[in-house]
């Protein structure tokens, strides 16, 4: 066993058991056939489960860095399969094809690697044809399960996998993991920690350089609402969906060079109608998933500010310098209570727009009721 | 006298073959003929199903235990039933009865009501019909059968019994309230022990006494439905026609449960239950079965039914359920709350074939099936089930059943 | 990479190419073919992961190198240009197609995403005759299950041992084996292909006088006149067919075979919906019937030599026709035991073909 840590284990830092328990599968040769990640998402498991799909094909004991790992990693790699729901479900048909897959031998890896993400997904048709092919494994196939949700799974598909749990990371490890091994610098970490809640979202809002601009922004909304009340909230709930349009929009515009590429590839051969559909299905997806994205940011960074007002009357300083900045006279003189009462609201707000609230409803009615504090 | 070509007056027939199930073995094994005999099962749980009138005169009859009916007639002789034989007599004198008219409605192996309306031209008076089919019956088939003529069926059908063994029993038009006036109450079509017991409370057990109680009180006591249907059978009066029947064109079972249930442990078994009663019936009227409808009652009573047709005709338990189940567990939805659940099986007659799989020796259930139909009709209906249905006999946690459909 | 070639030539390479090529879109570079170029060999593949194509062609090679293009533009462009000369140069960012006056440039994909195949170097392989051995798929693909529940079923067994090589297939109720002869490496060797991917494959056969055959370790290849096909193997136990053919039957029927596939044919309009059709033996010959009691009945009669006690066996008539429509040469002989028991059918005295058949069991 190397005595280095590969790069690609690296991105896992915060997930040492997950981590170490994997590891030493692979080095005592006695990886099992299937595996299930359970963890919130963005703290690592997608990248584990790669690195783990990597290690299994690598000639070179899972080095990182060959084209084999490369392509791995790219998600290029013809032996390894990424299964997600087109729609709300995973449904029978792509269990089906991935049963067919799985007795076929690897196309040019050593075994055949299926990621399902969201596998609380499946319906109990797949989920049923799934433990099937769980319960007699093709000797080249490996199954990574991946989800938030295990008690929403089929308990027969549980007790088939491995379960790796992944730990939701705090606010200092995401800062190390950032400022370490990313080569952030150590304030806008704390920023991007914060602002993102997350590892995945920090490392995002690290690297994006408008995001510190964005959360100026909505950190000035508090006030501005205070100020101007119940009169701004639709204007303001409108400048944020208007921010939710401008990425979505970003968005589409990768989207549509996907088609092309598409298109020019396949043309109008038979069969192409249904792939197109497929990618459609899935740019949709995508889209709301940006979307939701920009509402979570918002209503993190608002969080923040009323979390920091509390903070700062409490005699604590805020938590950082930007939250320190956008601090004014409601955060001064409001009653405390209406900043609890504000959390639990915004925290109320997420979970509607994650259940396909009306985003703009939704919204307005948060800020009217911000409108009114102070 | 009613005029020429007016329909006859009494134009019911109710004809019921005598010792029907017994009468056939013996004809089939003639050392039983004039001797006592049962057909049911001779063990400790059996029943009678049949018994000859030689047995009857020991006091023996249908439905009584077997253990008892040994002790009324030490000599009687026991004989395993034969379905398919008792079937293949019964569609030969069906074909007697079409032959006289083509109003038949048979109501079981062994009884028949026929509607002579129309036949009178060709075959004379009903009462004359009677007779000559009585005459067929004995002398094609050598079976005997006991026919009553009145002017509905509730009163061919009494008559029938009253004419029994081995005569006609006539009851005229105008002669209908003679007839019924001195009968109990129960034998009446519709009145049960319940409504017997009410009636006797009211101080009646005669039709003539029932006859003679107002109508108000005869509402009160039993409800406006029941009344009027009682107030004109006790005056004789039948307003059904006979119904000629197709052949089944399905066989269901269905079950409400107690409680919802949801577990799917549970509905599985339920699933299998019902299955193999429909399997049963099925192979009892030697059918096969093509296609599986499963139907579900949600608790908030939304009913869906899904259907399935399978590779091949089948008429074991284990098949059906199979395809049930798949049925089931197709459903989209997640643990629902299930209040009744029934099973339907379609595309009868043909007859169950099996493609054989290479290296597999045939379906072990088909002769399963086969064995566990001969111990039920040995030892009763309980007697014997699936290991999967049997170990879930009633235990605390199981939620009891209510009664079948 | 630069390579010039004959328009015809290279515009038939690749729509033969393109018929690889499929359209799951997992991978976007599948959508593409990939063009490599060494040594005077130019080469041009395209796959859907469960079949690969490649053709390999005369041609100018100005630069080595590989890039991949998409498939359907590049075969529509080639397809459009004028007799003649076709100039392709291309690097890792695009390609550019030259043909009489006009200039195409198309986007390439990521070469290195590639699939890359096992390559059939290592692999045994041999030389058939191209008739035989399309022959020889047709007779045994038929025979493969369809039902992904149990996938090595719907796989063609290849086996070559002791100077031959044999093809079996089975979907648990009939079972097809042919024999031919083989001269390439004697080591025993077993693999198992799928029969859809065996059918496809079998096309590089097509107007062929031999064919080589590839057996590798995941993967299986058929090669003819400058083409290859290759399909990827199912991994796991294929049933010992051996076994399960009875050594030989009591009974036989010896039946001219355009009749009885005609008198089946016939019979079974009336065997609709999982009802057989049912053969009764016996020394004149055979009499078919079908039926059930809603449709009505067929009844048959063809005359035959019979061997043994009468005996009645019923059949699936799809089977029982497939069965029939294998058999090479004007007879078919048809061996049974009983109506539970396997049957075997062969052509008079050759060895080299069986196609065994379960019977339907009948009350």
């Amino acid at each position: 066993m190397k005595t280095t840590t590969p790069g690609m284990w690296n991105r896992l830092l915060g997930q040492e058991a997950a981590v170490g328990v994997l590891r030493a599968s692979l080095a005592s040769d006695r990886v099992g056939h299937a595996y299930l990640f359970v963890g919130p998402r963005g703290v690592g498991r997608a990248p584990a489960a790669l690195a783990l799909a990597a290690s299994v094909n690598c000639l070179d004991d899972g080095c990182g860095t060959c084209a084999i790992c490369a392509k791995v990693l790219r998600r290029s790699h013809a032996d390894v399969h990424h299964i997600s729901a087109e729609g709300g479900q995973i449904v029978v048909d792509q269990v089906r094809a991935l049963r067919e897959e799985a007795s076929r031998a690897p196309f040019e890896g050593r075994m055949k690697v299926f990621i399902i993400d969201e596998a609380e997904r499946l319906n109990p048709a797949a989920g049923n044809a799934l433990l099937k092919v769980l319960e007699e494994p093709p000797s080249s196939a490996l199954f990574i399960l991946m989800t938030d949700a295990p008690d929403d799974m089929l308990p027969t598909v549980v007790s088939r996998c491995r379960r790796i749990d992944f730990v939701p990371l705090g606010f200092t490890e995401i800062v190390e993991i950032l400022t370490q091994h990313h080569g952030v610098a150590e304030d806008r970490a704390a920023w991007a920690a914060s602002a993102g809640g997350n590892l995945a979202a920090a490392l995002r809002l690290s690297k994006d350089p408008a995001a510190e601009e964005r959360r100026e922004r909505h950190l000035s909304y508090p006030e501005r609402l205070a100020r101007a009340g119940l009169s701004s909230a639709i204007s303001l709930a409108g400048e944020v969906r208007v921010e939710a349009d401008e990425a979505v929009d970003r968005l589409k515009v990768r989207q549509k060079d996907e088609i092309k590429e598409h298109a020019e590839a396949y043309g109008e051969a038979r069969g192409t109608a249904a792939a197109r559909k497929r990618l459609e299905v899935r740019h949709k997806r995508e889209a709301r998933r940006t979307e939701q994205q920009t509402y979570e940011i918002v209503l993190t960074d608002l969080a923040a500010w009323y979390r920091g007002a509390l903070l700062a009357r409490h005699g604590d300083g805020a938590p950082d310098a930007q939250i320190e900045a956008a601090l004014g006279d409601c955060a001064l003189s409001a009653p405390t209570t209406s900043f609890v009462d504000a959390l639990e609201r915004i925290e109320a707000t997420r979970v509607a727009l994650s259940r396909n609230a009306q985003a703009g409803l939704a919204l307005e009615a948060l800020f009217m009721h911000l409108g009114s504090i102070g | 006298m009613p005029p020429p070509n007016a329909p006859p007056p009494e134009p019911f027939l109710h004809v019921d073959m005598d010792a029907f199930y017994a009468s056939v073995e013996a004809k089939h094994d003639p050392s039983l003929k004039g001797v006592p005999v049962a057909v049911g099962g001779s063990g400790p749980r059996g029943v009678v199903m049949s018994a000859s009138y030689e047995a009857r005169k020991f006091g023996v009859r249908s439905a009584m235990p077997s253990a008892r009916a040994r002790r009324l007639c030490p000599n009687l002789t026991f004989v395993s039933p034969n379905f398919s034989r008792y079937k293949a007599e019964s569609e030969k004198v069906i074909e007697i009865f079409f032959s006289f008219t083509p109003l038949v409605e048979q109501i079981s192996l062994d009884e028949a009501f026929l509607d002579v309306s129309g036949a009178s031209r060709l075959f004379g008076e009903p009462a004359t019909i009677a007779q000559r089919i009585r005459e067929r019956v004995r002398d094609e088939r050598e079976l005997v059968c006991s026919v009553g003529v009145a002017p509905n069926k509730f009163l061919a059908k009494l008559a029938s019994a009253k004419a029994k063994p081995d005569g006609v029993c006539h009851v005229k038009a105008g002669e209908t309230a003679a007839f019924l006036d001195p009968l109990p109450v129960q034998d009446l079509w519709g009145v049960g022990e319940q409504t017997a017991t009410a009636l006797e409370r009211l101080g009646v057990r005669t039709v003539a006494e029932l006859r003679a109680l107002p109508d108000g009180v005869l509402q009160r006591a039993l409800g406006p439905g029941l009344a009027g249907h009682l107030h004109d059978i006790a005056r004789g009066r039948d307003e059904r026609a006979v119904v000629v029947h197709e052949p089944a064109k399905q066989v269901s079972a269905e079950e409400t449960f107690d409680t919802d249930l949801d577990a799917p442990e549970h509905l599985h078994r339920e699933l299998l239950r019902l299955a193999e009663r429909v399997a049963t019936r099925l192979r009892k009227d030697g059918v096969a079965a093509r296609t599986v409808t499963v139907k579900v009652r949600f608790a908030n009573f939304k009913t869906i039914t899904r259907s399935r047709t399978m590779a091949e005709p089948s008429d074991t338990g284990a098949r059906l359920y199979a395809t049930a189940r798949d049925l089931f567990n197709a459903l989209p939805l997640d643990r629902p709350r299930v209040r009744l659940l029934g099973v339907a099986a379609t595309g009868l007659g043909l007859s169950a074939t099996e493609q054989l799989r290479i290296g597999t020796r045939p379906d072990p259930w088909r002769d399963a099936s086969a064995a566990m139909d001969k111990v039920r009709t040995r030892f009763g209906a309980d007697a014997v089930d699936l290991a999967a249905i049997a170990d879930s006999e009633p235990r605390a946690d199981t939620p009891p059943r209510r009664r079948k459909k | 990479m630069k390579i010039r070639i004959e328009r015809d030539q290279i515009a038939d390479a690749v729509a033969w190419v393109l018929r690889s090529v499929g359209s799951k879109a997992t991978l976007p570079v599948l959508g593409g073919i990939l063009v490599e170029a060494s040594d005077g060999k130019i080469s041009f593949s395209g796959t859907d992961l469960e079949i690969a194509g490649r053709a390999e062609i005369e041609g100018a090679v100005e630069q080595s190198g590989r890039a991949v293009l998409p498939g359907r533009l590049l075969n529509d462009i080639l397809r459009s240009l004028p007799e003649g000369s076709v100039t392709i140069e291309a690097d890792a960012a695009q390609g550019k197609i030259t043909g009489g006056a006009a200039e195409f440039t198309l986007r390439a994909l990521p070469h290195e995403d590639f699939p890359a195949f096992q390559g059939l170097d290592a692999a045994v392989a041999g030389v058939l005759d191209a008739k035989q051995f399309l022959q020889a798929v047709g007779q045994v693909v038929r025979a493969a299950s369809h039902d992904e529940a149990r996938p090595i079923l719907t796989g063609v067994l290849i086996e070559i041992a002791d100077g031959k090589i044999t093809l079996a297939a089975t979907d648990s109720y009939r079972l097809s084996v042919r024999e031919l002869p083989w001269s390439g490496p004697s080591e025993p060797i077993r693999r198992v292909v799928p029969a859809r991917a065996l059918a496809e494959a079998a096309r590089a056969a097509d107007a062929e006088s031999e064919v080589k055959l590839s057996l590798g370790e995941s993967q299986a290849g058929v090669e003819a006149g400058g083409r290859r096909l290759t399909t990827r193997l199912i991994e796991g136990e294929f049933p010992n067919w051996r076994q399960l053919v009875p050594e030989d039957q009591p009974n036989k029927l010896t039946i001219d075979r355009e009749t009885f596939a005609e008198s089946v044919r016939r019979v079974g309009i009336l065997a609709q919906q999982g009802v057989p059709v049912r053969l009764e033996l016996g020394e004149g010959g055979v009499k078919l019937t079908a039926g059930t009691q809603d449709l009505g009945d067929a009844v048959e009669h063809v005359a035959a030599s019979y061997a043994g006690q009468p005996n009645l066996v019923a059949f699936n008539p799809t089977y029982l026709s497939e069965g029939i429509a294998a058999i090479e040469g004007a007879e078919v002989v048809l061996g049974v035991r009983d109506g539970l028991k396997p049957a075997v059918m062969r052509a008079p005295g050759d060895e080299s073909f069986l196609y065994l058949l379960m019977p339907v069991r009948v009350s």
